[in-house]
């Protein structure tokens, strides 16, 4: 747990004491409770007890029984993560006075429910210069203002110059406006309402250059809303959270190799069947019909058409970052210039040309500046204009 | 035994430390062509492979389902395709089975590994233990095999001087092997001094890293001649799975193999095991392995471990004369390489590790911590 999303919890939970009493609990017991709570966010207590009625201090008086513990481990131990006990013998927590008296004090009180995080349009501006993905702003430059409407609402400039984002409050020399509710703009940052969606709906409204705004949903990395504390699970369901990850070096071997290699010299190879006369993109080892190996590599494209396209409307993240890729994108299979039937390569569509994605639709790669002898060398495909 | 089933032809690759040149299927595709051209076998509806069956890993290729990556050679396009997710030797009793049912007559084993891939093998043996208890605390193959020796080393006097002998045979035996050209010999002194990775296995009792694929063209009796003029008989298949947690075992025990070699003798009608095969192909994955798993296939004697490494038993027996998986075959591999040395042995094809007029062979694959799995295969030749 961090600070930040500790701080104030220790407060709160002594504040919250006198409105969980559970009557039961405190019937029939009379003595005072202190509590000494070290760390950020700590400091001391007494929970008087007496005559069915629970008061809270914010001082030690007159304790008959004074608990010691850090805040961090208070929180654990109130919202049942660790068991009191167990913080007790091994140390974590320190108990002087009458120890009998503790054992009724677990059934004083309801459960503690942390305060709800609340997610501000103020807070997703704010943290957006922290957030800046360098990829996805390098080589633009755009003011975007942001007029956000509603209570929380507010207005916005992100500045993008030489791969440096500044944001501004107010509306400044913008290239492209966009307005939309708060709500509506809290939903599309969380990525619970998609943005494109959202425009195409009219919740979310656009004046200016809009090209910009298809590549600013990389500008930056996801949004991490600000937490009140950990999430409570029942005992025995405790959740293991592990990444799995070998890092790997993949042998292309020489057909794959080729493959790739041409596409640093902007070439796009298939492979031939010497029995069947098949293509197959990308090359493999053998014809996967006839078992045989494929030698003959051919050149094909790099222009074609659409044979089928999809949108896809989610991506999986990278279990490493955490990123996700862009959404929408489009998922398609291109039957290139010499390329018959099946024999077609899948690639994407540039995202911008999503609405005109048709089958028959003549396309022509767009390459990366850098090549490195990848299949993303490809940057997409994109429609030719007549 | 029902249908008598027989190995027409076996193929394997070099085993070498990385071969960054070769993806897994031009590896695959090396033997594929080999065992095609030795047996003119092919993927015709009615005469050809009825069955392909591959053996690879989804952790080690780094890829969901790791046999589509294979699926173009194993005539996976329209035909029936099995994977074994074990050690390979699993994948000849898969075919033996789809054999005897009268399933198909022809079936083709394809099994490949690529140690060096991912950034190191013992990440991947990690991630074979569950993610609650066994890895917070550290346990992969290597360690848990740590845990065992030092309770077999304990309970049959095995010294270090032991298993310093074995990895310098085995070392001198691969040498020999042109499947190991990567094979460096190494001296009792070179051993005894290198590094411990799991006390008491030093880094040289430890199988090396490697990548290859091996395979077999399997048929039934009826049709074996049509591939092969010198089949080599499966009389016998047995396997065992002892427990996961290696709490709940005895290590030094050798359960699982035991009970695995009893259902492999039943089966092809053994009595002395002792007396029983020209040869044998053991899955020395450590050192220490090679002696406790003799004991355990009633091949040496119970606690003989140690008095039969001093007696050079490896040698009178005819043990691994291919080196063993300490001359480097890759973990789901090294008992389907076992098994297809033993039947290049009864074919004669061994080259200059032949064993002269060998008749008969015992191969063994172990899987999982500690020897959880074993298999024990007989074979036989006319």
């Amino acid at each position: 747990m961090t600070e930040k999303t500790t701080a104030g919890l220790v407060a709160d939970i002594f504040a919250t004491m006198e409105s969980r009493v559970i009557p039961e609990g405190v019937d029939g017991i009379t003595a005072n409770y202190g509590y000494i709570i070290t760390g950020p966010g700590g400091g001391q207590w007494t929970v008087c007890v007496a005559d069915g009625r629970v008061t809270v201090v914010e001082d030690l008086v007159t304790p008959d029984v004074t608990t010691t513990c850090a805040n961090d481990d208070w929180i654990a131990i109130t919202l049942g993560k660790l068991d009191g006990m167990t913080a007790f013998s091994s140390g974590k927590l320190k108990v002087t006075g009458d120890m009998g008296l503790l054992v009724a004090a677990a059934g004083f009180f309801e459960k503690y429910q942390p305060p709800l995080a609340e997610i501000t349009v103020a807070d997703i501006f704010a943290t957006m210069e922290s957030r800046v993905n360098p990829d996805g702003v390098q080589g633009i430059t755009a003011n975007c203002g942001y007029r956000i409407t509603g209570d929380n609402g507010g207005e916005w400039t992100v500045c993008v110059a030489d791969g440096k984002v500044t944001v501004l409050a107010g509306i400044k020399d913008p290239d492209v406006t966009t307005t939309c509710a708060d709500t509506d703009w809290i939903a599309i940052t969380l990525g619970k309402l998609d943005g494109m969606t959202a425009f195409s709906s009219g919740k979310l409204k656009v004046t200016g250059n809009l090209d910009i705004l298809s590549t600013a949903a990389r500008f930056f990395k996801k949004y991490s809303p600000p937490s009140a504390g950990p999430e409570e699970a029942p005992e025995e369901l405790i959740v293991l959270k592990q990444v799995l990850s070998i890092p790997q070096t993949f042998a292309t071997g020489p057909v794959m190799g080729h493959f790739l290699n041409a596409l640093k010299e902007k070439r796009i190879l298939a492979n031939q069947c010497p029995e069947c006369q098949r293509l197959q993109i990308p090359p493999r080892e053998v014809c996967a019909e006839c078992v045989v190996r494929c030698k003959e590599f051919v050149q094909i494209g790099p222009e074609g058409i659409i044979s089928t396209p999809d949108v896809a409307y989610y991506a999986s993240p990278d279990p490493l970052t955490g990123e996700t890729r862009e959404t929408p994108y489009c998922s398609c299979h291109f039957l290139l210039d010499g390329c018959k039937d099946h024999e077609t390569m899948w690639h994407e569509l540039k995202a911008s040309d999503i609405p005109r994605a048709e089958r028959g639709v003549r396309v022509r790669p767009v390459w990366n500046d850098t090549l490195t002898g990848s299949v993303t060398d490809i940057k997409y495909f994109e429609i030719i204009d007549d | 035994m029902a249908r008598k089933v027989g190995i027409c032809a076996v193929a394997q690759t070099t085993f070498q430390r990385n071969k960054w040149d070769q993806r897994f299927q031009n590896m695959g595709l090396e033997v594929l062509e080999s065992l095609r051209e030795q047996t003119g076998v092919d993927f015709s509806e009615k005469k050809g492979i009825g069955m392909s069956i591959s053996c690879s890993d989804d952790v080690f290729d780094a890829r969901t389902i790791s046999d589509n990556g294979l699926t173009d050679l194993l005539g996976g396009h329209f035909g029936c395709e099995e994977k074994v997710a074990q050690e390979g030797i699993q994948a000849l009793y898969y075919g033996l089975a789809a054999i005897q049912s009268g399933h198909v007559d022809v079936v083709l084993l394809l099994g490949h590994c690529k140690e060096s891939q991912g950034q190191s093998r013992n990440m991947v043996g990690h991630l074979a233990f569950d993610p609650f208890y066994t890895r917070p605390v550290g346990l992969d193959y290597c360690v848990s095999a740590g845990l065992q020796a030092q309770a077999y080393g304990k309970r049959s006097g095995i010294t270090d001087e032991h298993l310093a002998r074995i990895v310098v045979r085995a070392r001198e035996k691969a040498a020999k092997n042109p499947h190991q050209p990567d094979t460096e010999r190494v001296t009792m002194e070179e051993v005894l001094a290198s590094k411990f990775l799991a006390d008491p296995i030093r880094e040289l009792h430890a199988y090396p890293v490697s990548d290859g694929s091996v395979g077999m063209i399997l048929a039934a009796e009826e049709r074996v001649h049509e591939f092969t003029d010198t089949p080599v008989w499966i009389t016998g298949v047995g396997n065992s799975m002892d427990n996961f947690f290696l709490g709940d075992r005895d290590l030094a025990a050798n359960t699982a193999l035991k009970a695995a070699a009893k259902r492999a003798y039943d089966r092809a009608g053994i009595i002395d095991p002792q007396s029983a095969f020209d040869l044998v192909e053991l899955s020395d994955q450590y050192a220490y392995q090679l002696p406790m798993w003799m004991e355990g296939l009633g091949l040496c004697n119970e606690a003989g471990g140690a008095k039969w490494v001093e007696e050079q038993g490896f040698d009178t027996d005819q043990v691994n004369l291919s080196g063993g998986m300490l001359g480097g075959n890759p973990l789901l591999l090294g008992g389907f390489v076992r098994a297809a040395e033993a039947a290049l042995q009864l074919k004669g094809e061994a080259g200059t590790r032949q064993v002269d007029k060998a008749k008969t062979a015992l191969a063994h694959g172990v899987m999982g911590p500690a020897g959880q799995f074993h298999s024990v295969v007989t074979l036989e030749r006319d």
